[in-house]
C-alpha cells in the first residue's frame, strides 16, 4: 500500500464498486413495493381525493354558510329585535361602518342607519323593542338633522374626531343604554359634532353641497314620516289585537 | 397526475448509482443498503407529485432525498455504525490467521476503513464520484457546485485517502 498512486486507487474504487450493485432479485422485489406505494398514494378515486380535502371542504363550506347567513340578516328588515340573527345584523353593520368611504357625511350615515331602523318597526310586534327602535331611530335623526345644521357638508369621518368604526361602537352603546330610553343616549354624539364645527368652521358650501344637503333634508324628512306612520300602525295594530285593554274583563263585571 | 411510467424509467436508470451511493455511505453493509434505498425509492414515489424536471434533473432529487435520509437513519442510530480505523487495524494486528486471507481482500477492507474515516462530505463525494459512477460534470449538476470544483476536490480526497492507507500499512 506504501507504493499506491492515485491513479491505482482510482482504480482500486471503481473496482470496489463493482461490488456495491443490486442484485436483480432487490431490484424486482423493489419495483413491486414502490409501484403499490405508487397506486396508494397517488391513484385515488373521486371519494377518496374527496376524503383528503374534506378539512378543507368543511371549512369552505362553513364560511360559505357565514357569508350567507351574515348577508341575508344584513339585506332583510324582517330581522329585527329579539330575533335570533339580529346581533348578527348589528356586527355587519359594525364592518360596513369600518369600510365606509371618505368623503361620506356622517349625517348620511346617521340617516341610513335610522331609515334601516324605520324599516324594522314594521316588523317589530313587542311593544317593549318596539319603543327600544323607535327612539333609537329618533335619536339617529336627531344626530343626522344636527350634523346637516352644523357640519360642514364635506366634512368626512375621517377627518371628523370620531372615527365610523367608534361611531358604531357609540352606537352599540346607544342600544345597550335604549331600555332606559334615555334623551341623553346620543349626547356623545352631539359633543364630538360640536366639536367637529369648530375645527372646520370657514370653509365655503359648493352648488353641488347645498344639493346634497337638501337631498339629505328630504331623507330625513321622509324617514321621520315614516317612523309616525310606523309608530301610528303599531298603535292600531295594538288596539285592534287587544280589545279587552278598552273593556273590563267580564271575570272583573 | 403523477405518471408511473415515468417514475419507473427514473427508477431503472437511477437505482444503481442510489445503491451505489448508499452502499458507500451505509459503510458497505449490504442489508442495511437495501433497507435504505428501498425506503428512499419509497419516499420519492410519494412525494413524485412535487417532483418538477425544469428545477433540476431527477437524479439531483432522488440524491437529496438519499443524502436526508442518511443523514437522519445515522441520527437515530449512532450505535449501529460501523467500525473505525483503528478498531480495522487493531483487528487486523490480533488475527494470527491474518496471512491465510487474500492479499487483495486486506487491502479493500483497508481501503474502505480509510473511506469511512473521511468526513461526511468527502465520503459523499468519493460515493458519487466512483460508487455512483458519475463524471464530475453529473456531480456538480447534483450538488450545485462546479465540475472543476469536484474535480479539485476529487484530487484532494485521492491524495487523502493515499496517506491514510500509507500511515495504516506502518
Amino acid at each position: 500500500m506504501k507504493k499506491i498512486t492515485e491513479e491505482k486507487l482510482e482504480q482500486k474504487l471503481k473496482t470496489l464498486a463493482g461490488e456495491a450493485k443490486p442484485n436483480k432479485n432487490f431490484e424486482k422485489a423493489l419495483l413491486t413495493k414502490v409501484k403499490s406505494q405508487f397506486k396508494a398514494t397517488h391513484n385515488h378515486s373521486f371519494w377518496q381525493n374527496f376524503s383528503n380535502f374534506k378539512v378543507q371542504f368543511a371549512g369552505t363550506v362553513a364560511i360559505l354558510a357565514l357569508a350567507i347567513t351574515t348577508n341575508y340578516a344584513y339585506q332583510n328588515d324582517s330581522v329585527v329585535p329579539g330575533k335570533i340573527l339580529y346581533p348578527v345584523k348589528r356586527g355587519a353593520e359594525k364592518v360596513e361602518a369600518i369600510f365606509i368611504p371618505e368623503g361620506l357625511p356622517k349625517s348620511d350615515y346617521y340617516l341610513d342607519m335610522a331609515e334601516r331602523r324605520t324599516e324594522e318597526l314594521k316588523y317589530i310586534k313587542e311593544d317593549a323593542k318596539f319603543e327600544e327602535t323607535a327612539n333609537e331611530t329618533r335619536k339617529l335623526l336627531d344626530l343626522a338633522k344636527e350634523e346637516l345644521a352644523e357640519t360642514e357638508p364635506a366634512e368626512t369621518y375621517n377627518n371628523g374626531s370620531t372615527s365610523a368604526p367608534a361611531m358604531m361602537m357609540e352606537m352599540d352603546s346607544e342600544a345597550s343604554l335604549a331600555d332606559s330610553a334615555d334623551e341623553d343616549d346620543y349626547a356623545d354624539e352631539a359633543d364630538y359634532a360640536e366639536e367637529d364645527d369648530e375645527s372646520s368652521s370657514g370653509t365655503e358650501e359648493s352648488d353641488s353641497d347645498i344639493s346634497d344637503e337638501a337631498t339629505l333634508q328630504d331623507r330625513i324628512q321622509n324617514a321621520e314620516s315614516d317612523l309616525e306612520k310606523a309608530e301610528a300602525a303599531h298603535k292600531e295594530e295594538n288596539t285592534t289585537n287587544s280589545p279587552t285593554t278598552d273593556s273590563p274583563a267580564p271575570a272583573a263585571q | 397526475m403523477p405518471n408511473f411510467q415515468e417514475f419507473e424509467e427514473y427508477y431503472k436508470k437511477h437505482l444503481a448509482e442510489v445503491f451505489g451511493y448508499v452502499y458507500l455511505r451505509s459503510r458497505q453493509n449490504r442489508q442495511l443498503a437495501e433497507d435504505l434505498v428501498s425506503e428512499i425509492f419509497l419516499k420519492a414515489v410519494e412525494n413524485f407529485d412535487q417532483f418538477n424536471g425544469e428545477k433540476g434533473p431527477f437524479k439531483a432529487w432522488i440524491f437529496r432525498i438519499a443524502k436526508n435520509h442518511i443523514i437522519d437513519y445515522f441520527r437515530c442510530n449512532k450505535s449501529k455504525e460501523s467500525k473505525s480505523l483503528e478498531d480495522l487495524a487493531n483487528v487486523l494486528k490480533d488475527n494470527k490467521d491474518t496471512q491465510k486471507i487474500a492479499a487483495s481482500n486486506i487491502e479493500n477492507e483497508m481501503i474502505y476503513a480509510a473511506v469511512n474515516e473521511l468526513t461526511e462530505d468527502k465520503k459523499e463525494l468519493i460515493a458519487m464520484r466512483y460508487f455512483s459512477g458519475y463524471t464530475a460534470e453529473e456531480v456538480a449538476e447534483i450538488t450545485g457546485d462546479t465540475a472543476n470544483n469536484i474535480r479539485v476536490k476529487s484530487h484532494r480526497i485521492l491524495q487523502e485517502l493515499k496517506n491514510r492507507l500509507i500511515q495504516l500499512d506502518d
